[in-house]
Order: structure tokens, then C-alpha cells, then sequence
């Protein structure tokens, strides 16, 4: 077991992902993830998720540009 | 936190009439007292069916909804049974009611297929839509996790299969166990975004085909796109024929499993069959030979004569072979051939030779007919000896006695085959071995499959490294037009990298912690000092690990049991979604240290913990002292008759 896992075992799926956002991939938009996250809470989605979820990739890279 | 408040049941099991209980609102343990056949099983059972429309029995086979109705109540015309729960989620309050009833037109129910179980979801007193019903109960108790919910102590086959990543369960428990530790809401983002990603790409190539400079390159695209998009769908389709040929696989085992018995006297008939057919080859065989020896039998009766027949003729040999002998000698040294006797070695003086010569019977004739006779003497008594050897009785006695008991071992045999087909009646072997056929069939299909599946998995890969390189030729040709498409594109790249990362760091965060959780249960519920905690495998199945750092490789059934208890507890632990644990044979075959031991931890696996036992695996007196002010509520599952339980608060 990497020592990262052990290190951090008790951190929530947001507190890892945020982690792991920081670290790897500081150029993605934190609240996005966030965005992405809630519509998949639970593992219980709606239908139309991906509609949602491409619109916010459109809307933030419009934003970004 | 899902808690239960009451559960009410009408003419379900054994279980006539409506009757209730319901469970306190603080935390604790609440015992459910009943001896065998009164129950306890049943009442397990009605949370699943009230949660999931579904009632288990032995085996994991489902129960025919005929079956459940009381059958004091059926006698009385009761057509139904119903089961209500009453339980509180996420601050609402819910109330789940079951109903399985006879079909309409279905004149006479008399099996499974004439009933159908309907059901109804309020909260807060009014009754939801069809559809938000089932998205409501799938929060608040997805029947995939339920297993760790609703315990059986009989069914621990299946966590031991997590230990073993080549069974077809232990994949399921895996997902199962992700599944209530809130793995999904991140490998569901992961899968959006690859579809997300995939939608990106696709409007890259429309993009690219509208430009002259990139529309080859584009052109290109759309069409790895669109096999893309096939070989997608392919391998979904393949897998899931693969879960469904799984499960198939899996509910075969489960059948042979219980025809075990059926399946050994088979292969003994047919091992017994086959030894049969052996002995009879022997047998014709030994036939043979007894009837060759047979043949000069009938000289046994001279035998006598024959061998006083021989011995005179070996006497009269010996003579002759003497005389004939002497007169050789005699002659030679008459002769002068011979200058010394051949027997004291002196030398014959000419006297000596001349008082031979006058011994000597006249002429060459006499020692000749002795030559013939003797030759007449031998050639009759090699007809004498050969005769005498044929002729022993003895051997063909034990040619007849071997015969005889090989005769008996293939009675015995044919004698154990006909007992054994007794017992198989013609339904159940052919019901097994169409179950072989059945299983050669899938475990066939199953590998054919799962080449498929790797084939298609190859050619993705290869499709997406073309499809790469196409990207960054076109990044390097396009212009203004393409860019808010890569762009996105881009985004959708980085965002799905990122949460298949956090896939795997998260896994690795939740194993290492039901790893520490179920090792702590572990040690509390076990009673062996040796042993130093659990070790956590990709699949969350979980070793025994001894003090001196070494795995426990085989363990009993009762250790199962401790560590099937341990990874409930753990789970618990680190669910995001939380409830009661409700305990069918808790304690299976554990000795009284480890019975005393789970009882204590109970209270602290879970807030609301609902135990079935019978009353001499767990006294309620022990019961009481050993969970002290954390037992809520007693209760008894009381015989009125061989179909009728009553439950009877204590």
C-alpha cells in the first residue's frame, strides 16, 4: 500500500480529487471538478449528465479563451 | 444514516396474520430469539423482500412467492402476503409497502409465475411517482450493497471468493463493496468525461473536415470516429453477455453445487461401470485359458500310473546309463586307449588290461543295444514328464478360483451400481448432466468472449493511437476555426485524465482504510493472540496475517466467519451510505470465546444492529451482560403451531 495511502486514508472523494487536481493537474478549473462531482453524487445520475457536463467544458473553455 | 423504525408483515412465512415489531430509536442491538424452523430466516427475509421484491432461501436460490404465503392463511383463503417498513433516510421519513398478490386471470395460483409483488414509497405521508420510487429507494439501500446490510452467516462462501480474483462473485462483491464506499460518484465522472471526450474529438473531425487545408485529416478522424463508435458498442455488448453468461456460470455452481451429492454417486456408477466392463474382459479371458487347460484334464486320472511309470523309467535310465557307461571305460582301457584309470588315476599294467578284456562281454553289440535302449528309455520318459506336467490338477484349481473371484468382484460391483441407481432417479441425472452440458457450454462461451473482448480492447487501443496522431498533425495545420473545438477537447483530455488518477488514488485510500478498520475488528472478535491482523488484496478480500509478518492461507470456517464480520464492520465504518445491520447466524460455528467476543463488538459495528439466534447459541442472560445497557429490545419468535409463529415482545 503506497505510503500516500496510508497517509491520507481518511480524506473524502473531494478532498482526494483536489489533491490529485493540485499536484498533476493545476490547469483544470477546481470548480468545474466540483460541478462534475455533484452530478454524479451518489453514483446515482440523471439522464441527460453528459449533456450537462459537456456544457460546462464548453462554457468554461469558452471562458478561458 | 438509514435507520428502521418498524417492520410489519401480513401471512408472510411463517408468520399468520398481521403482526409487527419496531425497533428503538437508540443506538443498540435488538435480539430476535428463536429455535429452528420458527422464522428467524424469514424475518431476514422480509426486509429484502419488503427493499427488493426478492425472498432467498438456502443456496441463494429464490423462493416462489406461493411458497411465502402463510399456509394456515392460504388454507383459510388467503391469496397474498404483504410487508411493510417504516424507516427514516437522510432526515425524511419513509414508509416502503410490498404487496405480492395473485395475477389477475390467474384463476387458481399455483406457483411463482401466478404472483406479481407491487409496491409503494411514501415520505413525509405522500405516496411518490413510480419512477422517483425507485430512484429514492436506490439511495437509500441499492440492492447491490445489500449483502452487507442483511447478513446471512450461511452464505460466507461468497466473501471467501473475494479472496480469489479469478471467481466469478468475487468481481461483484468488489463493485458491491466500491459501491457502498462511494467509489461511483468518481468512476461515473470518469465515464461521462470519456464519453464527453470521445463527443470532443468528433466534433474536432467535423471541424477539420470543413476546411479544405485539414478536411483529409478530417476525413480521416470521422471515419476512426465512427469505428470507434462501433467497436465501443461491441464491447459493451460483449460485456454484457459476459456478466450474464457470469451469472449463469455462477447459478450453475450454486446447482451443481447442491446436487453434489447426486453428482458423486454418478461418477462412482460410472467409475464402477467401467470396472465392471474390465472384469469381464478378464473373466472371458480366464475362460480361455481354463478351456485350453482343459484339454489334457482328463490325464489327472492316470496320474499315478504316469508317475510310477516315470519312476521306473528313470531307475531303468540310471542303469543303463551306468552300464553303458562302465563299458565305455572298460573298453578303452582293454584297448590301451586310456593309459590310467579314470577313477583312482593309476596307471593300467598289461595284466590288468588282460583280465579286462576277458571281462568284457564279447563284442561291440551288447554296449550298442544298451545305447538303444537307454535312447528308447529317455524319449519315453520325456513323453512320460510332459504328460505328468499337463495332467496337474492343481493349476487348473487355481485357474478356477481366480475365475471364481473375479466372478464375485464384478457381482459386487453390478450389485453396488444397482443400489447407487436406485437412488439416482432418472430426472436428476439427466437434470445433471444437461447441468454439465450447460456449464461446458458457458465456461466455452465465457472464454470465447473474453478473447473477443480483448481483441476489440486491442483495436480500440490501436484506433486511438491513430487517432492521436491524426490530433496533433491537425493541431499543428488548423487555424482560428478548430480551436474553440480543441479547446474543449483539450478540457474534456485533462478532466478525464484527472478523475481516472483520482480513481485510483481514491481505491488505494479506501482499501488501505477498510484494510485498518477491518484488521482493528479483527483482533477485537478473534480469540487467537498469534494472530496480528488482516492484509487487504485488490479485490478486498482479506488474509489473516500471522504476528511473524507470514499470510494464514487456509482457514476454517469458523475464521471465515470472524473475518466475513470484520469486513462488514470496516465497511460500515467507511460507507457513505450507512444503516443497520440485521444478522441472521451470527455466530454459525464458532466456539463460545469468539461467540462472547462478537457479541461485545456488536454495538459498535453499527447504530442499529437486529440479531436472529436461538437461545442456546446466545442466552439471554449472556446477552445482557455482555451488551449491558446497548440491548434495546427483546424478542421471541413463539410456536403456535408447526406453521404459525408469534412475535412476542420480552
Amino acid at each position: 500500500m503506497p505510503d500516500e495511502a496510508r497517509v491520507n486514508r481518511d480524506a473524502s472523494v473531494a478532498d482526494t480529487i483536489e489533491r490529485v487536481r493540485s499536484d498533476r493537474y493545476p490547469d483544470v478549473d477546481r470548480d468545474l471538478v466540483l460541478e462534475i462531482l455533484r452530478l454524479h453524487a451518489d453514483g446515482v445520475v440523471a439522464d441527460n449528465v453528459l449533456r450537462q457536463v459537456d456544457e460546462a467544458i464548453a462554457q468554461r473553455a469558452a471562458e478561458a479563451n | 444514516m438509514l435507520r428502521i423504525k418498524s417492520l410489519h408483515l401480513k401471512d408472510f412465512g411463517a408468520f399468520k396474520g398481521e403482526q409487527a415489531f419496531d425497533l428503538p430509536s437508540d443506538e443498540g442491538v435488538t435480539v430476535f430469539y428463536g429455535e429452528n424452523m420458527r422464522g428467524k430466516t424469514t424475518l431476514l427475509n422480509a426486509f429484502r423482500f419488503a427493499l427488493f421484491g426478492k425472498i432467498i432461501g438456502r443456496g441463494r436460490r429464490a423462493v416462489s412467492f406461493h411458497d411465502m404465503i402463510n399456509w394456515e392463511a392460504r388454507a383459510d383463503g388467503a391469496r397474498s402476503f404483504e410487508v411493510r417498513l417504516e424507516l427514516s433516510h437522510a432526515g425524511a421519513d419513509y414508509r416502503l409497502t410490498r404487496t405480492c398478490r395473485p395475477k389477475s386471470g390467474a384463476g387458481a395460483p399455483a406457483g411463482h409465475s401466478d404472483y406479481v409483488a407491487d409496491y409503494y414509497l411514501e415520505r413525509g405521508g405522500h405516496i411518490l411517482p413510480a419512477q422517483q420510487a425507485a430512484i429514492e429507494l436506490e439511495r437509500i439501500l441499492p440492492e447491490q450493497i445489500a449483502r452487507f446490510f442483511l447478513f446471512d452467516g450461511e452464505l460466507l462462501q461468497e466473501y471467501e471468493d473475494l479472496l480469489h480474483g479469478d471467481t466469478d462473485m468475487g468481481p461483484k462483491i468488489s463493485q458491491a463493496i466500491e459501491r457502498i464506499l462511494g467509489l461511483p460518484t468518481l468512476t461515473k465522472s470518469r465515464d461521462t468525461l470519456k464519453l464527453a471526450l470521445d463527443k470532443a474529438e468528433e466534433r474536432v473531425a467535423v471541424a477539420a473536415q470543413g476546411d479544405q487545408k485539414t478536411r483529409e485529416f478530417g476525413n480521416q478522424l470521422q471515419s476512426l470516429v465512427e469505428e470507434r463508435e462501433v467497436l465501443t458498442q461491441d464491447l459493451f455488448r460483449h460485456e454484457r453477455d459476459l456478466e450474464g453468461l457470469r451469472a449463469k456460470k455462477v447459478a450453475i455452481e450454486d446447482d451443481m453445487r447442491r446436487r453434489e451429492r447426486m453428482a458423486t454417486l454418478l461418477d462412482k456408477r460410472d467409475r464402477l461401470a467401467g470396472e465392471v466392463g474390465g472384469l469381464q474382459k478378464i473373466i472371458s479371458e480366464k475362460k480361455d485359458d481354463i478351456g485350453k487347460a482343459m484339454a489334457p484334464a482328463w490325464s489327472a486320472i492316470i496320474r499315478p500310473r504316469l508317475v510310477v511309470a516315470v519312476t521306473a523309467h528313470r531307475a531303468r535310465e540310471v542303469e543303463l546309463q551306468s552300464a553303458v557307461t562302465r563299458a565305455q571305460v572298460l573298453h578303452s582301457l582293454a584297448e590301451g586307449h586310456e593309459a590310467s584309470c579314470p577313477t583312482c588315476l593309476q596307471t593300467v599294467p598289461p595284466e590288468a588290461q588282460a583280465k579286462i578284456r576277458a571281462m568284457l562281454p564279447s563284442g561291440q553289440g551288447s554296449t550298442d543295444e544298451a545305447q538303444r535302449e537307454l535312447g528308447g528309455v529317455r524319449r519315453r520318459l520325456d513323453a512320460l514328464e510332459a504328460q505328468l506336467a499337463v495332467s496337474n490338477p492343481e493349476a487348473l484349481r487355481l485357474l478356477w478360483a481366480d475365475l471364481e473371484a473375479k466372478r464375485l468382484e464384478m457381482y459386487a460391483k453390478s450389485a453396488e451400481i444397482e443400489e447407487i441407481e436406485k437412488q439416482l432417479t432418472g430426472d436428476a441425472e439427466d437434470e445433471l448432466k444437461g447441468l454439465r452440458r450447460d456449464y461446458d457450454s458457458i465456461v466455452r462461451q465465457i472464454a470465447a468472449l473474453e478473447e473477443g473482448i480483448k481483441a476489440t480492447n486491442e483495436k480500440l487501443a490501436g484506433n486511438a493511437n491513430y487517432r492521436d496522431n491524426i490530433q496533433k498533425r491537425l493541431d499543428k495545420l488548423a487555424g482560428g476555426q478548430m480551436d474553440s473545438e480543441r479547446r474543449r477537447r483539450d478540457m474534456a483530455s485533462r478532466l478525464y485524465e484527472l478523475f481516472k488518477d483520482s480513481v485510483d488514488v481514491y481505491r488505494d485510500q479506501l482499501r488501505h482504510r477498510v484494510e485498518a478498520d477491518a484488521s482493528r475488528y479483527f483482533k477485537l472478535l478473534t480469540t487467537e493472540q498469534d494472530y496480528a491482523g488482516l492484509r487487504i488484496n485488490d479485490s478486498y478480500g482479506l488474509m489473516i496475517v500471522h504476528r511473524d509478518g507470514s499470510d494464514i492461507p487456509v482457514r476454517s470456517a469458523g475464521a471465515e466467519h470472524v473475518v466475513a464480520l470484520s469486513l462488514v464492520a470496516a465497511l460500515q465504518n467507511n460507507a457513505q451510505l450507512r444503516g443497520p445491520i440485521v444478522i441472521d447466524s451470527p455466530f454459525g460455528r464458532l466456539d463460545g470465546g469468539h461467540r462472547s467476543r462478537i457479541v461485545e463488538v456488536l454495538p459498535d459495528m453499527a447504530d442499529q444492529v437486529v440479531l436472529l439466534v436461538y437461545e442456546e447459541e446466545l442466552p439471554p442472560a449472556r446477552a445482557r451482560e455482555a451488551l449491558k445497557g446497548r440491548l434495546r429490545s427483546e424478542w421471541a419468535l413463539e410456536r403456535q403451531s408447526a406453521r404459525h409463529t408469534e412475535l412476542v415482545k420480552r
